[in-house]
């Protein structure tokens, strides 16, 4: 089984939260400034992020996809020299940001939502035609709008995730 | 030639799109803070499987130096044998003894054993090396005039610190110019700096600053086209592996994209940045 973290589907939820502001953006700013603005700055957003996911000849390496799929690879290669579960090396690796889920239960059929041809797929979190819900599967401390997906967030929702992260302790000695 | 006319309908929008930015770059640092402890988990990780090959490789190398004294000992404590007739008139001896047959097919054995582990360890080696070369592709700071391009950490981290920085801040420049014009908040009215709709507004036949469920509407409309986009593109090489393993926050529980926790990119800021981000949010 391979083992292969969301990296890059957290990074297309990234694309798709500017890509769709910026679409309702520009339907109320029209005009020669917004032109530039979106070449000169928004435009890069989408290239770089799709150079980041796919590779390609504008970086150095591998893309992450590629990256994270050559490492799962390589650890299964490795567990065929060491006897160590390629899923325990894994485990190692991601650390505390693997927080374990019903994923990890062999052979367990996990619902897909919508598409029925894909329901029940085994262990996937994400596919070319349907995405699970992934973040909601062990209960999560903050869901704004009872669970909108990350990438898809209002600004409201926007505002309430970056007030969130500015209550952070570090920054107890500035006063707003 | 003129500049075409100013044309904003609604000033609210652009603040949005600048919040976007700002929570935006700020996950994808925290995405890329996941991945960097990631890929430095299984680099231990490996070397860890690498010292049980290497200690393997230790104890294959002693049971064959062991074994190589004992043969080695064993021919010095041989002596020969003289051939000799019995009184039957057989022939015996012509031969060394003690026999040191089993020490030398111990260090057959051994011998085996250690071009075992050694080929195991050095197959490990190499799966290191290239997870440590592809690592340090991806963490490639470029070269002069980005020449070698920098790998894929660094392009993120550049988007997301200095674009985002200048996008920002340009944005906020905006913002700043349609204010002053105008005199007054637009963020609760509709505004519009020419008269007359664009060529644009009438063949869409709106004039008008949307209503918040129209932008409801067209922000869901905007999210099933990039979904569909990145579905068509989803095939040949650019297929999207299936994840099968949802990176968390340590801390919060969710994913670096939606993580409530400290925002990374304000760490870099001055307070006054903070403060105006701040105020463009309480808008």
């Amino acid at each position: 089984m391979s083992n292969i973290p969301d990296f890059a589907m957290q990074v297309q939820e990234v694309q798709r939260q500017i890509e769709a502001q910026s679409d309702v953006t520009a339907q109320d700013w029209k005009d020669a400034v917004q032109q530039r603005y979106y070449d000169n700055y928004m435009n890069a957003y989408k290239e770089k992020m799709e150079l980041y996911i796919h590779g390609g000849s504008g970086i150095s390496g591998k893309g992450i996809n590629d990256l994270l799929v050559f490492l799962d690879e390589q650890m299964q290669k490795m567990e065929q020299l060491t006897g160590v579960p390629a899923d325990l090396t894994f485990m190692c690796a991601a650390g505390a940001s693997y927080t374990g889920s019903v994923r990890d239960n062999y052979g367990v059929s996990i619902p897909v939502e919508a598409f029925k041809e894909v329901q029940e797929r085994d262990g996937v979190v994400h596919n070319e035609k349907r995405e699970r819900d992934y973040w909601r599967e062990e209960g999560t401390f903050f869901e704004p709008d009872n669970g909108t997906r990350p990438g898809q967030y209002s600004n409201e929702e926007i505002k309430q995730i970056m007030d969130y992260r500015s209550q952070d302790d570090y920054y107890k000695d500035f006063k707003f | 030639m003129s500049e075409p006319s100013a044309h904003i309908r609604d000033h609210q929008s652009l603040i949005e799109l600048n919040n976007t930015l700002e929570y935006s770059a700020d996950s994808i640092l925290k995405i890329l803070e996941q991945v960097d402890s990631y890929l430095k988990g299984v680099i231990e990780a490996l070397k860890k499987q690498m010292k049980v090959l290497e200690e393997e490789l230790r104890a294959a190398e002693e049971s064959l130096a062991e074994a190589e004294k004992a043969h080695s000992s064993c021919l010095a404590s041989q002596r020969w044998v003289e051939e000799y007739e019995d009184e039957d008139g057989n022939t015996h001896g012509g031969y060394y003894t003690p026999s040191c047959n089993s020490e030398a097919s111990e260090v057959e054995r051994c011998r085996e054993e250690r071009d075992r582990c050694q080929e195991k360890y050095e197959k490990a080696k190499r799966i290191c090396d290239d997870c440590e070369y592809e690592i340090e592709q991806y963490k490639y700071p470029g070269g002069i005039f980005y020449i070698p391009p920098p790998g894929g950490e660094k392009t993120m981290e550049d988007l997301a610190k200095e674009h985002t920085d200048k996008a920002t801040s340009k944005m906020r420049d905006i913002l700043a110019v349609v204010e002053k014009y105008l005199r007054y908040n637009m963020s609760t009215k509709a505004s519009c700096f020419s008269t007359t709709p664009t060529d644009i507004d009438v063949a869409n036949g709106s004039s008008k600053t949307l209503s918040p469920e129209e932008k409801k509407e067209r922000f869901n409309n905007a999210i099933q086209k990039v979904i569909e986009r990145q579905q068509n593109e989803n095939y040949g090489s650019r297929q999207i592996a299936d994840a099968n393993r949802v990176i968390r926050c340590p801390r919060c529980g969710r994913p670096p994209i939606a993580c409530i926790c400290n925002n990374t990119r304000e760490r870099e800021y001055t307070r006054e940045d903070i403060q105006i981000i701040r105020n463009d949010f309480s808008r």
